[in-house]
């Protein structure tokens, strides 16, 4: 019987509050004496008693509800079944046209006949090994020699005719997935490897070789010249760089100049550099007569023209004195190898003339 | 001013643009035929050989590339390639010339003042 006060009507809105937050009974029961206590200080302790008794009550009624709920809950998850139950039967019961079934007729598959050369190794290997499992046994080799050749048939076959899906197989490869897919539940232990026993070995280089490779030919990758010019360039720029540390600052390049000498110094040398230039006197570049001297005639149109270059040779300080002897060379080359010519136009005195067989007179 | 040369670009040279490498071009055949053409222009620039000597002098210094000729080398701007009003001590033309100085990057250079 539900007290009527204004007290109470307070009290069981506290309640539904509280029990929504799921505080423990025990508590809301302490809470409620408090409660009672205070607001309820003018009525009986009878009344408030009774109270009591009545929220335990309730928690208890309350208590066997959820018990009861729980218990729904596993009945309905136990009845519930993994595999999904067809609502309809898959057969209709109805009579609906259905096509006729032709047999298709069966198309004569060409099998090409190949002259598949088998490599005389495999059947070398194919012979090995049927010797070792049982001697002189013609009927095996016989057999593994026609399954060598129905595989080189096969693998000829599918090479030369255009891959063609094969439905029935693809079917297959396809329901396998989907059963796949349907396995939910992921393993989180994963099954340990298979523990091996421990490999004994008693002597590792005392062993007989097995001899598997002796007469193995390996097959070395021809290095052709490969067409690819840039890469290959480019793959040696970039070994070089790894190599190499190029500046990466200014300070860092001044540097590297200084080093390699090619700052200027204070005070500033015009000679800066041409060490060897200013070890060689200037004799060498003047006086260039001796190089004349084997070769050129002491008189002439070809010695006056000799004397001109020397004296112009003589005259360039941007030369130097190897540069000067490779001019004079080449002139002394150069009238040699047109040495006909200056006979017919008289420029050379004739040879025929004068003992002397160089050009100097 | 230090990036005057754009080296991350996708280009195939890192000329300013083509006049200066043909000028480029024509500068590295100058040196190469540099000793041929001083001893044919010898021959031929001369009157003291004999006339065939000279015909063949003429002859040699045909069939040397024009591009070999120091006449045909133009001074351009190094950065603008600017064939016209290039400061030849720097090789600038003069508005990348007055930049570069006006930002103090050119030893000794200082504004006119008197």
């Amino acid at each position: 019987m539900f007290p009527t006060s204004m007290a109470t009507s307070i009290r069981n809105t506290k309640m539904l509050l509280r029990r929504a937050f799921s505080i423990k009974r025990n508590e809301i029961l302490a809470r409620n004496l408090c409660f009672t206590r205070t607001l309820n200080a003018n009525e009986d302790q009878d009344k408030s008693k009774k109270v009591v008794e009545e929220k335990k009550n309730k928690a208890e009624l309350k208590e066997a509800k959820q018990k009861e709920a729980k218990a729904k809950l596993n009945m309905l998850l136990e009845s519930m079944s993994k595999t999904t139950q067809k609502a309809y039967p898959s057969e209709s019961k109805l009579s609906l046209a259905t096509p006729k079934i032709r047999a298709k007729p069966a198309k004569p598959v060409k099998q090409p006949v190949f002259n598949t050369k088998i490599e005389p190794e495999m059947l070398q290997a194919v012979e090995d090994v049927s010797n070792m499992l049982s001697k002189e046994n013609e009927a095996l080799k016989n057999s593994l020699i026609a399954k060598l050749e129905d595989v080189a048939d096969e693998s000829e076959r599918a090479r030369l005719e255009p891959f063609k899906p094969n439905k029935q197989k693809t079917e297959d490869l396809n329901s396998l997935l989907n059963t796949l897919k349907v396995d939910g539940k992921k393993p989180k232990n994963k099954s340990p490897a298979p523990k091996l026993a421990p490999v004994k070995i008693e002597d590792m280089y005392g062993a007989q070789p097995s001899g598997i490779f002796s007469k193995a030919h390996f097959i070395e990758e021809s290095s052709a010249v490969s067409g690819l010019a840039t890469w290959d360039m480019l793959y040696e720029k970039e070994l070089e760089l790894a190599v190499t540390h190029p500046p990466a600052n200014g300070f860092q390049q001044m540097i590297q100049w200084t080093k390699q000498g090619k700052v200027w110094q204070f005070p500033i040398d015009n000679e800066q550099g041409l060490d060897e230039e200013a070890q060689i006197g200037f004799h060498e570049h003047v006086f260039l007569e001796p190089h004349l001297k084997p070769w050129c005639p002491r008189r002439g149109p070809v010695r006056h023209f000799m004397e001109l270059v020397v004296v112009g040779l003589s005259k360039n300080p941007y030369l130097t004195v190897e540069q000067k002897k490779e001019h004079i060379n080449w002139f002394r080359d150069f009238f040699e190898a047109k040495r006909s010519i200056l006979i017919d136009t008289g420029a050379i005195p004739d040879i025929t003339t004068k003992s002397s067989p160089s050009l100097s007179t | 001013m230090t990036n005057a040369v754009k080296l991350n670009q996708p280009v195939r040279n890192n000329w300013t643009d083509w006049r200066m490498m043909k000028d480029n071009r024509r500068r590295k055949l100058l040196v190469q035929y540099a000793p041929d053409r001083v001893r044919a222009k010898a021959l031929k620039k001369n009157d003291v050989l004999p006339a065939e000597i000279i015909e063949i002098g003429t002859k040699m210094l045909a069939e040397i590339p024009r591009d070999a000729s120091l006449t045909r080398v133009r001074n351009r701007c190094a950065i603008t390639s600017r064939p016209r009003g290039v400061v030849t001590r720097w090789r600038l033309s003069r508005i990348v010339w007055r930049s570069l100085a006006d930002y103090n990057k050119l030893s000794g250079v200082q504004r006119a003042m008197w």
